[in-house]
């Protein structure tokens, strides 16, 4: 099996060219947008406005549906937890002390599709944002580089942690490991897999530190210099306004 | 000794007549526009000692990991003693064809090495005393002993290694692919892991060897199998390969040294398919005796 070590998916789009510190105010825009309206109807434009920008950005439809796989369970379970815990409105099936009512599918679906959105996006900003860029963006919004680099790394290594994991798994298979049965005993199944997992992240952790050491990083005293300085350009300043107006406006309408 | 618990529990002997491994018109890509390998087609037969080499990128991992499950083909066959191995998963094929990663850490996790060790015999269902019996014999035969009890992830890179080695060897699997199993080992720890392989060959195993090592391929593989661009080669003596010059230009190995002083000295008489200094002595020795005998013919 073969995954990609990054997010990031280049692509010659707008939203690629976009400077870094735009991504993360209409980050922060969206999510401050859900948070204030928090109804299923705002969920849905939310998810639809960002497949929109994902789908201009030139992502693959494989990539946008590789989101939804990986959200499939988690709202499965919201929508069953829901549906359980909300037994109060119109019944509309009954299954002796389980009662699925028309109240309880909406607010399950309103919950799973605000999560929905708020992983598009992430994934819309990680997709179109190379690792570096981010970085360069945080650091010119005042974070003290050392952090921007840790949410690089960070960032880097989900993917490459989640490939190395399936290659523990091919590795203990072949020696006869049977991961079989859901739950806790699948859990229980892929413990050689997971403890493998650790040591090599501990060990990834150590070595990292040390050839970043090895490499002068840290040293006090320093003034870092960039290869790509990040400007702003007519277009980035063009983007903020319409955010910004849009998150006023919105924020104005729901408050007042 | 157990079998294995899986499928071909009633296949102890296989024919012999057979090969143990087969490839018929293999493809593979793992993306779409790209074909790893390309209509690959041969039989290994049983009790081979088999080394593969080739280029970074040539396919030689991919190749071997069609054999026990690990990769499906995209189109094509490959059987192993004669049965397809299609619709068999990876556990169910791992106790007849043991492979050995190339990053050991990929497989270690347990608290002790003697754990480590009894891992895929566990997995196989073999009985706990047989499962003791060969972890000990294991140990010892990969002189691990002193480390029987120590968490084997704290270990050297180079021990961590041969306990990954020894874990998969332990499972007594009829087919043993290593993945490039001397990358970070020594000479002498090389050698002694080849004389352990080369005495389980001895019983009538399967041993496919990745390996970038040409030398080792020289002095200890009568046969090897060169991979270049998803195609087979060559696969035959290593001896043949070492003496035809275009397919040693086309396949851009490093040629051993001691191969290339052969070939810089055939006008003198010696073969151009000298493997290994024992045998460059020999020769070069015999070339003296005669060359002392014709100064003395002469002379007298």
């Amino acid at each position: 099996m073969r995954i990609a070590e990054t997010f990031y998916i280049h692509r010659p789009s707008w939203l690629h060219r976009a400077d870094p510190r735009v991504k993360v105010f209409f980050v922060l825009a969206v999510w401050g947008i859900l948070f204030v309206y928090n109804t299923l109807p705002a969920s849905l434009t939310a998810v639809v406005v960002l497949h929109g920008l994902l789908f201009s950005a030139g992502i693959p439809l494989r990539k946008v549906g590789g989101i939804w796989k990986a959200m499939l369970p988690i709202n499965l379970s919201i929508l069953i937890v829901w549906l359980l815990f909300q037994p109060v409105g119109d019944v509309v099936w009954q299954f002796g002390w389980v009662r699925v009512t028309v109240q309880g599918l909406l607010q399950g679906a309103a919950l799973a599709l605000r999560i929905d959105a708020l992983a598009f996006l992430l994934f819309t900003w990680l997709f179109t944002t190379d690792a570096n860029a981010l970085v360069r963006g945080f650091v010119r919004l005042g974070m003290p580089y050392p952090w921007g680099l840790v949410l690089t790394l960070v960032l880097h290594y989900i993917p490459s942690f989640q490939s190395q994991f399936y290659a523990i798994l091919e590795a203990q298979q072949a020696r006869g490991l049977r991961v079989e049965g859901k739950g806790f005993r699948r859990v229980r199944a892929l413990m050689p897999v997971l403890v493998a997992l650790v040591i090599q992240v501990l060990r990834t952790a150590d070595q990292l530190a040390w050839t970043l050491e090895a490499r002068c990083f840290g040293i006090k005293g320093v003034q870092r210099t960039f290869l790509h300085e990040t400007r702003f350009r007519w277009a980035d300043y063009g983007y903020l306004a319409v955010i910004l107006g849009v998150t006023v406006l919105l924020f104005y309408l729901r408050l007042r | 000794m157990t079998s294995p618990g899986c499928w071909m529990k009633n296949l102890v002997n296989p024919n012999p007549g057979l090969p143990c491994l087969e490839m018929e018109e293999v493809s593979f890509a793992y993306e779409p526009s790209h074909a790893v390998l390309q209509a690959i087609s041969l039989a290994i037969p049983c009790g081979a000692l088999l080394a593969i080499t080739g280029l970074n990128g040539s396919g030689k991992t991919t190749f071997a990991r069609h054999f026990n499950g690990l990769l499906r083909p995209n189109r094509g066959t490959v059987r192993l003693f004669g049965e397809d191995i299609r619709s068999r998963s990876i556990s169910q094929l791992a106790g007849w064809v043991g492979y050995v990663f190339q990053n050991p850490d990929h497989q270690i996790f347990s608290s002790s090495t003697r754990q480590e060790i009894a891992f895929g015999m566990r997995n196989l269902g073999w009985q706990e005393d047989a499962v003791q019996q060969r972890t000990d014999d294991v140990l010892e035969e990969f002189c691990l002993k002193p480390y029987a009890e120590v968490q084997p992830a704290t270990l050297s890179f180079g021990l961590r290694r041969k306990i990954s080695i020894a874990s998969v060897y332990a499972t007594s699997p009829r087919v043993l692919i290593l993945d490039e199993p001397t990358a970070g080992l020594d000479r002498r720890s090389t050698l002694e892991l080849m004389a352990i392989l080369e005495a389980y060959n001895r019983q009538g195993n399967t041993i496919l060897f990745i390996t970038h090592d040409l030398r080792l391929v020289a002095e200890r593989f009568p046969q090897c199998l060169v991979l270049h661009e998803g195609r087979i080669l060559f696969y035959g003596e290593t001896r043949e390969f070492f003496r035809n010059g275009d397919l040693l230009r086309e396949a851009q190995l490093g040629v051993p040294q001691i191969t290339r002083l052969a070939q810089g000295l055939t006008s003198y008489g010696v073969r151009p398919d000298i493997l290994s200094v024992a045998e460059f002595c020999e020769v070069y020795g015999s070339l003296l005796g005669k060359g002392k005998r014709r100064a003395g013919g002469e002379g007298g």
